[in-house]
């Protein structure tokens, strides 16, 4: 029987395997999705991989460090690759970038944590710290010529404005500490960057969590 | 939805870590994933993402396409109050009231999918003879700043004792939605400092309605100082929880050099369907998992299937095939003798070590559940597991190499074909996330001569 030689090439590409919801109760889709890591937001895939870049860099001093130590180098790369997720567009992201070129280790990591990336970010932390020392000085003069007013209203109404004023004046003081760089904004802007920190911060404490539940894993499998 | 919805959604107002780490798990469960692990992986990336990411909140990558970060529950009046912060955004910034980059009103709140957030954002240009506050067309414009600034102008001049409430205002900003329209009530002063200052609180307010939605517990209270005490406890929380979380990760990992390729690759299931004579399987077999298609008509031919990774730059270890899965017609008269007879990677690193079945645990358990399951299914109409599959010690191959390619040779005695529907491998793969690229993988099936 004659079989022709066909070389039938059928190509498929494979481009886009989608992440999927795993909705079926299937006891073997259980397994198999047990091995399955299930991808979470393109933020936080980032975040790793910056994340454990950052600390490949301290790579084999590791094992010689403090447990301090340890816990600073695995914090100060996860703040610094937090930060570079936002590639220097949110006000707090370029703060901690800035602060964290203070010191050598710091100023090691942003280099090799940034450098394939944004220029602009790196200009950016650097100005930032000029900027911000100008700002300040001009709050502080503006502070200076500001005279405090009696407050002459005895209404009731206009008293608990004026608490309440104070309350959130306070308030927004130490939303402002927290905040990384929030001291130099106004109101509005704190607001924002409170915002992105906020969910920046939590997709870290996912991420970290995550990989101390897989950590914890391996280590006790072994 | 991802966690941090979970999280949202909550309405406890306490945020101990048991809480979290039981949603945590709540949300695992759901997805059926039993082992929570991070699986960072640009591979996922290039997956693009369906729309199951709805609700997006914000940074586009490099201002390109939006970081599908769900944060917010979907929710269309939050949409809305998005897109108009987006809007005032961009007003304020036109103004220059603001130290607020441009580019930051792509930022935090262009959280809907653009699409969402650009028939709500546009109008038009408003004619000054026009009472009413707007009439955006929906379009799409972005710049909403120079027409918000000239409104806010407008406003002024049109009325001063304006009879129209300010209900009647936000309700039409509320549905059309597109920029601050700033007028005075009655009575009210309509010099341009007091107009600027409520337009300030109103940007504040609406700021933090977003604050209070993103804290969990917070919707429910009223009033700014206490939102922002929730808020600052919020925060505090989380880098508290960060500093905690490093703590222990430098506990733990003394030795782990954090090598990553053993912790963080990603492997990847998906399902490969090869059809035969053009059958269209009405059989959803693939549980889920992505499914690649491929027809394969000449049946009566061995046919090998190569797996080869089409872009250089990555990496993927073509794990396991995990299961060469035949489906037969209810045709019960037809025998299986299959195998696979050679499989060649090339580049392997280690020897290959098939054909002795690899002491798995995982794939142990695999082959058991795929013996129970096989009765699920109509299709193999109740025959026996052996009929059906290709014995696992036969189609278990695995390697530890950073092969990027593989391939497969499948053989098939002819009789087989005429009654196979269609033949299914779940393949594993395996890929270093490191490399961010890309990931095209090309199936080719190949047919031979059947010497």
């Amino acid at each position: 029987m004659t079989t022709m030689c066909l070389h039938n090439c059928i190509i498929l590409q494979l481009v886009s395997l989608t992440s999927h919801d795993f909705l079926c109760s299937c006891s073997i889709q259980e397994l198999i999705l047990s091995r399955m890591r299930a991808p979470r937001s393109v933020l936080k895939q980032q975040f790793l991989k910056k994340w454990m870049m950052g600390l490949q860099v301290f790579g084999s001093a590791k094992q010689s460090m403090s447990i301090l130590e340890r816990k600073k180098a695995i914090k100060l790369s996860a703040d610094i690759a937090l930060a570079s997720t936002r590639d220097g567009r949110t006000c707090w992201s370029r703060a901690i970038i800035a602060d964290a070129s203070k010191d050598d280790d710091g100023k090691v990591l942003v280099q090799h944590l940034l450098s394939p990336e944004s220029e602009r970010l790196k200009k950016a932390s650097t100005g930032l710290v000029m900027e911000n020392k100008r700002v300040r000085c001009k709050k502080i003069l503006k502070r200076s010529f500001c005279i405090k007013r009696v407050r002459k209203g005895a209404s009731k109404v206009v008293l608990a404005k004026s608490i309440s004023k104070r309350i959130v004046k306070r308030r927004t003081q130490v939303l402002k500490s927290l905040v990384p760089g929030g001291e130099f904004m106004d109101d509005i802007s704190l607001i924002e960057e409170t915002l992105d920190y906020m969910v920046s911060l939590r997709a870290q404490v996912d991420v970290m969590r995550r990989s101390l539940a897989k950590a914890t894993e391996v280590v006790n499998g072994k | 939805m991802d966690l941090l919805t979970g999280t949202v959604a909550r309405s406890g107002p306490e945020l101990d870590e048991t809480g979290l780490d039981s949603l945590q798990f709540d949300e695992d469960i759901r997805h059926l994933i039993t082992a929570p692990s991070e699986n960072a992986n640009s591979f996922i990336a290039l997956l693009e993402l369906p729309a199951n990411q709805a609700m997006e909140l914000l940074h586009s990558d490099s201002g390109k396409k939006e970081c599908p970060n769900v944060t917010f529950p979907s929710n269309t009046s939050l949409l809305e109050r998005a897109a108009r912060f987006s809007v005032l955004n961009g007003g304020s910034n036109s103004t220059d009231s603001s130290s607020v980059p441009s580019d930051s009103s792509s930022k935090n709140l262009e959280k809907a999918a653009p699409v969402k957030s650009e028939p709500l954002e546009t109008e038009s240009y408003l004619d000054s003879s026009q009472p009413l506050v707007s009439d955006p067309t929906v379009g799409n414009s972005a710049p909403n700043a120079r027409a918000c600034s000239k409104r806010k102008e407008r406003g002024k001049k049109v009325k001063g004792a304006s009879k129209k409430s300010k209900n009647e205002v936000s309700k039409q900003e509320e549905e059309k939605l597109p920029y601050v329209h700033v007028r005075a009530r009655r009575g009210q002063a309509t010099d341009s400092h007091s107009l600027a200052e409520r337009a300030r609180r109103e940007k504040i307010n609406q700021r933090m309605k977003l604050l209070q939605e993103l804290v969990p517990g917070c919707n429910k209270i009223s009033g700014t100082a206490l939102v922002l005490d929730e808020i600052i406890n919020h925060v505090q929380f989380l880098q508290r929880q960060v500093e905690i979380l490093s703590m222990k990760l430098a506990v733990v990992n003394p030795g782990i050099d954090f090598n990553l390729d053993s912790i963080f690759t990603t492997e990847r299931y998906f399902v490969i369907i090869l059809r035969f004579n053009s059958f269209v399987s009405t059989q959803k077999l693939h549980f889920g998992l992505p499914v690649v298609f491929a027809d394969y008509d000449h049946t009566d031919l061995p046919c090998t299937v190569e797996i080869s990774e089409f872009s250089q730059t990555l990496a993927i270890n073509l794990n396991e095939i995990l299961k060469l899965n035949l489906t037969f017609s209810p045709d019960k008269n037809t025998t299986l003798s299959g195998s696979l007879i050679d499989s060649n990677f090339s580049g392997m690193v280690m020897p290959l070590m098939w054909p002795e079945a690899q002491v798995n645990r995982n794939r142990h358990q695999f082959q058991r559940q795929w013996q129970i399951d096989a009765l699920h299914q109509p299709v193999w109409g109740g025959e026996e597991d052996s009929h059906n599959f290709i014995t696992p010690e036969n189609s278990f191959l695995s390697y530890d190499s950073s092969a990027n390619s593989g391939t497969l040779h499948f053989v098939f005695g002819s009789s087989i074909f005429c009654n196979t529907i269609s033949l299914s491998l779940l393949v594993l793969l395996s890929y270093d996330w490191k490399r961010n690229s890309k990931c095209k993988m090309m199936l080719k099936i190949k047919e031979h001569h059947s010497e």
